[in-house]
Order: C-alpha cells, then structure tokens, then sequence
C-alpha cells in the first residue's frame, strides 16, 4: 500500500484550466436547484473574482471543485480531466482552498499548521523534510505571520488565523487556489496586503486564483476577471470591466451603484435607497 | 521513557507478597533475552523466586503495561477522531459489550477453560465485537457520514448494555459481586496467553495508528479542511475506528472496564508535549503502560492479601494530577 510521491507528480504551475462544465446541483428535498447548468473556464494565470449575492450558489460551486459535493450532473474538470477521477492527493496537488472560517481549534503551532499543506506531497512513512519547511517558512512570510509560528492556532485572532490559512495554502504549492471571502476578518491594511499578495502571485504566474468577494473596489482594483452568480445561474462573465456595470449590478444585488472615475479606476458608491 | 518503562517492569515484578530483590528481578527477565548466558545469570537465585517473577508477576506486570499503553494510545486516537476531548473509547459502547458478555458468562455459570481460553475471556470478547459491530451497523443507517452518528449510537448501546448488565445482577444476586468486581478491573487472572493475544492486536493497532498520525492531525481541522489537503477521510476514519474498536475489545476482554487511563494520559501529554499525533501516540503509549503497571503494583500490595480494583487506583491516583495539570496550564495561559 505505499504511496510514492515524486516530484514529476506535480503538475506545472499555472499551467491547467480550471473548468466547471454543466454544473448543476440539485439536493433532494431542496425546491430549486442551488446551481443550474453553470459552465465557465476559469483560464491559467488570472485572478478572478466569484460575485454574487449571499445564497447565490458561490461557496457551492467552489465545493463542487473541491470534491466536497459531487454532483451527478455535470463536471469539474482540470485541463480536460474530470476530478472526480482524481485520488484526494491527486486533486489536492492543483487545487488549494482557503475557507471562509477555519473550523479548527486546535493547539497545533502556526507552523505545523501550514506544514500540514505539505501533506499531498508526502508519502505514509515520510516526515517533515528540510524543503517543506523552506516552503512553509516562505509562505509564512509571503502572508506576514512568521513572527507567530510558534503560536498555538487557537490563540491567534479571527484576522490572523485567516491568514495561517492562506500561508497554509500557498505552501499547498498548487496551481489553483480557491479564496472563500478570504479578507472578510482583515482590517484595511491586511486586506491590501493580501490582495496585493494574491495579485503580485498570479502575475509572477506562481498560480491562478478564484477569490469569492463583495467588495468591487478590491474587484475593480485587484482582479482581472469576474463571474457573477444569481440563483445559481451564470449573469454576466469576462473582464472585470465589462461585468461591474451599474446595470448588471443592480438586476443582481438590486441596489443602485454611482461609478465614479478616479486615478483611471472606477469606484463603485452604492446609493441609499434599494430599489 | 523507554529505560523507565524497563525499570519499572523490573521493579513491579519484585515488588508483592513475596518480596523478590530487585536485582534477581531484572537478571530473571534479561534471562530470557536472546545470546545471553541463562545459567551464569540465574546463578544463586531461588527456584521459586524464579517461578513466582516468570509465571505470576511478568504476566501480569506485561499484561497492565500493554492494556495500559493500548488504552491510551486509543484515547489519543479517539480523541483526534471526534474532535472532542471528552471522546474515550468507553463511549463507543465496546467496553458495555465487553462487560456484558463477561455477565452474561458469570450469571449463567458458564465456566469452562479450553487451552487457557476461559468461558469469561471468550464471551467478553464476543460480546464486545458484536457491539461494535451494532455500533456501525446502526451509525451506518443513521446517518452515512457523520461521525455523530457512531457516537449517539455507541452512547445508546452503552446504556442499554449497562441496564442489561444492572438486570442480571439483580436476577443473580449470587453472582452480584464477581460481576461487579469483573466491571472494576483487575489484571489477576493475567496469563502469558493473554499477554500474546494483546501483543498481537497491540502491535497491529499501534502500526495503523502511526501510519494515519498525520491524517488523524489533519482531521483537527474538520474533514473539509483535511480533504482540500488530500486526506482520504472516509478512509482515514474507517481504518482508525476499526483498529481501536478491536485494541479495546481485546484489552477490556482481559482487564474488566479500566476507566480514566484512555483519557487522562493522553491529555497529560498533550499539555506536555502539544498535539502531534505521532508524537503523542508513542508517548502515550509508554506513559500508559507505566501508570497502569504502577497502579496495578498498588492494587496488590497497598491491602493484602486482598486486592484493591485497579480502576479505583487509576481514577484516584490519575485524577488530582490532572487536575493540577490543568491549574497549571491555565497559569499559564493567564501569564501570557
């Protein structure tokens, strides 16, 4: 039953399209469908944001690529491969994922936890070797939470374990990474640090990203790309500057926005009233 | 802690009603070591002595020892498993099962003994494999994937098993002490039989164990988390159930119902040494098997010639150090 794990097992970086075809989720029980025929490649080397209003089917359909749901309709595929032919090790060598929450509370240190990325790549036997470590510690310090690695997780803020969890899957060294609201418990500066992070990643063409937001300035500002769900259905898909338009916005969020020009960015001011 | 566990074997197994020195204890056991000269070794120690250290304490010193490791590595395993410091692996119901079969022998004066297997031995066994058997079987039906549901199941079939037991007694009230003291826990009737049978499933849990330390310290993270990260969970958990349901069917079928050993050691080195799981199984493992012969030491000689139950020790010694233990983290915690 041993595993071997060799490094001409890891796919290149940055090179597969992530490609969710068909996708369509219906629970038994559930009146409507959570996604209903979604098709979309999320192409190589973007950043691309994953709107939609709460219940729109986002987290949903970041699941379906994790394998967490497999649904029978439709299929997430990684350069032309289904994923679920893919073993747990095989999946988790591409795609990373960093949760909205962590629903761990454990006493392991900072450090061990985002070793513990490392495991993919690991056979039954194996230890920590001297290049996971070197990775870890790259990634710690890539997020800014090296000062704290001899922290226990549990003791760390709900901003500060957010960012564990992105060192943890960066040390993951895959060429996806799915952000679930990944600045939701960051302060303005740690936001912009870890956008600007994610961003500087993907341009250097370490990894694609697929980062679910709200904020469609941090979009505007940091994303090239956006898709936008309703009711699990796809509205609009492409540049960020063809998707973020007040009138697409408000047929989805039903709230009228002000674009107003600045520095050659637009920023989106939402008006008072909801129409 | 390896050196330490030798001691005190060595040191147990001088220790009783027939004082033995320590010296003759531990040139009796390295006798038995292979290339080592057997009769320069026994020189000038008494026939009995050598009876009473090889067929009577060494058993029983062993037998504690491995029970004692056996139960504390499945806490640790337990414990990861649920996500839940209070897990044991009591709650799984096996131990009920066990004692139940053990009452079920005792109130029917079954008692026959082939090639050393007693009718006690046997039916505790039996008993506890087909609780946990029931235990998935119904966790299955229940619920397919969530660990909650092996737990209310395991929890349902201990009450019941407990009153089952409750009503024997009532109905053979001869019987009503040896079952009861059966439920304490005793190593008494420890055999070199028994020590074989627990080293075999000791050694094969412990192997899986180690084999899933990194996939057990994953799945503190939730099976989400551990399965972006490439654990094969339902594996993971279906291998682990398995192989400490059979460690503590094995170890209560020859022991009686130890509670405590399989909650407090491995928290004790949690605290000491943080939560990695193959640190903490090896650990755990050795720091069980000295409690527990240390605890069976004090059963048979704090009252002779009787003994005191082995449970009781454990819970009245384990219990106010892990109380301390908690005191002091909780200092700690404060200081920071």
């Amino acid at each position: 039953m041993t595993e071997r794990v060799e490094g001409v097992n890891q796919p290149e970086r940055s090179s597969c399209d992530l490609e969710a075809k068909n996708l369509t989720y219906h629970p038994s029980g559930a009146k409507e469908p959570i996604l209903s025929d979604v098709s979309y490649t999320f192409a190589r080397g973007h950043m691309t944001a994953l709107l939609g209003p709460n219940g729109s089917g986002k987290t949903t359909m970041l699941r379906h690529f994790l394998s967490q749901i497999r649904s029978p309709e439709g299929a997430v595929l990684i350069d032309g491969r289904d994923t679920r032919d893919f073993s747990p090790k095989e999946r988790s060598r591409r795609i990373a994922w960093v949760p909205q929450n962590s629903s761990g509370d454990s006493a392991f240190e900072v450090e061990d936890v985002v070793l513990m990325a490392r495991y993919p790549f690991k056979g039954m036997w194996d230890g920590d070797s001297d290049e996971d470590r070197k990775i870890a510690e790259e990634a710690m310090k890539t997020v800014g939470v090296y000062q704290f690695r001899k922290r226990d997780f549990s003791s760390l803020s709900g901003g500060e374990r957010q960012r564990v969890l992105i060192a943890r899957a960066l040390a993951q060294t895959t060429p996806w990474i799915l952000l679930d609201e990944p600045t939701s418990n960051l302060d303005i500066k740690h936001q912009i640090q870890t956008l600007q992070m994610l961003k500087e990643g993907v341009d250097a063409g370490k990894m694609s990203a697929i980062v679910v937001m709200h904020d469609f300035n941090m979009v505007e500002k940091y994303c090239d790309r956006a898709i936008i769900l309703r009711e699990g259905k796809v509205v609009a898909k492409g540049s960020v500057s063809e998707v973020l338009v007040p009138e697409i916005m408000r047929e989805v969020y039903e709230v009228e926005f002000d674009v107003v020009e600045k520095g050659g960015r637009r920023l989106f001011v939402p008006r008072s009233g909801i129409t | 802690m390896t050196i330490l566990l030798v001691i005190v074997v060595i040191w147990a197994a001088a220790v009783g009603s027939v004082s033995v020195p320590l010296t003759q204890s531990a040139r009796i056991v390295a006798s038995r070591f292979p290339f080592v000269n057997k009769e320069e070794l026994l020189e000038g120690i008494p026939k009995a002595n050598k009876l009473i250290i090889w067929n009577i304490r060494l058993p029983r010193v062993l037998l504690s020892g491995m029970v004692g490791g056996g139960l504390a590595a499945a806490g640790v395993v337990m414990q990861a498993l649920f996500r839940n410091p209070l897990a044991d692996p009591q709650v799984l119901g096996i131990s009920s099962g066990a004692a139940f079969g053990a009452a079920v022998a005792m109130a029917l004066g079954i008692t026959f003994t082939v090639s050393g297997v007693s009718s006690i031995w046997l039916f505790a066994f039996t008993g506890a494999m087909l609780t946990m058997l029931l235990v998935f079987r119904v966790a299955r039906i229940a619920t397919s994937r969530s660990v909650t549901g092996i737990l209310l199941a395991g929890i349902a079939c201990s009450s019941m098993l407990t009153a089952a037991i409750t009503l024997l007694m009532m109905w053979n009230r001869e019987k009503l002490e040896q079952i009861y003291l059966w439920m304490l826990g005793s190593f008494s009737s420890a055999t070199w039989l028994k020590v074989g049978f627990i080293a075999v499933v000791l050694v094969t849990a412990v192997l899986c164990f180690t084999v899933l330390g990194r996939d057990l310290d994953l799945l503190s993270f939730g099976d989400q988390e551990a399965q972006s990260m490439g654990v094969s969970v339902r594996r993971t958990r279906t291998i682990a159930v398995v192989a400490t349901s059979l460690l503590v069917a094995a170890s209560v079928s020859v022991s009686g119902i130890i509670g405590f050993v399989s909650l407090i050691i491995p928290h004790i080195f949690r605290i000491l040494t943080g939560p990695k799981s193959r640190r903490l199984i090896p650990l755990s493992l050795l720091g069980g098997a000295i409690f527990m012969i240390l605890c069976d030491m004090i059963s048979r000689t704090a009252a002779p010639p009787s003994e005191i139950a082995v449970g009781a020790i454990t819970q009245v010694t384990g219990a106010p150090f892990f109380l301390y233990l908690l005191w002091k983290e909780r200092r700690k915690g404060e200081r920071e």
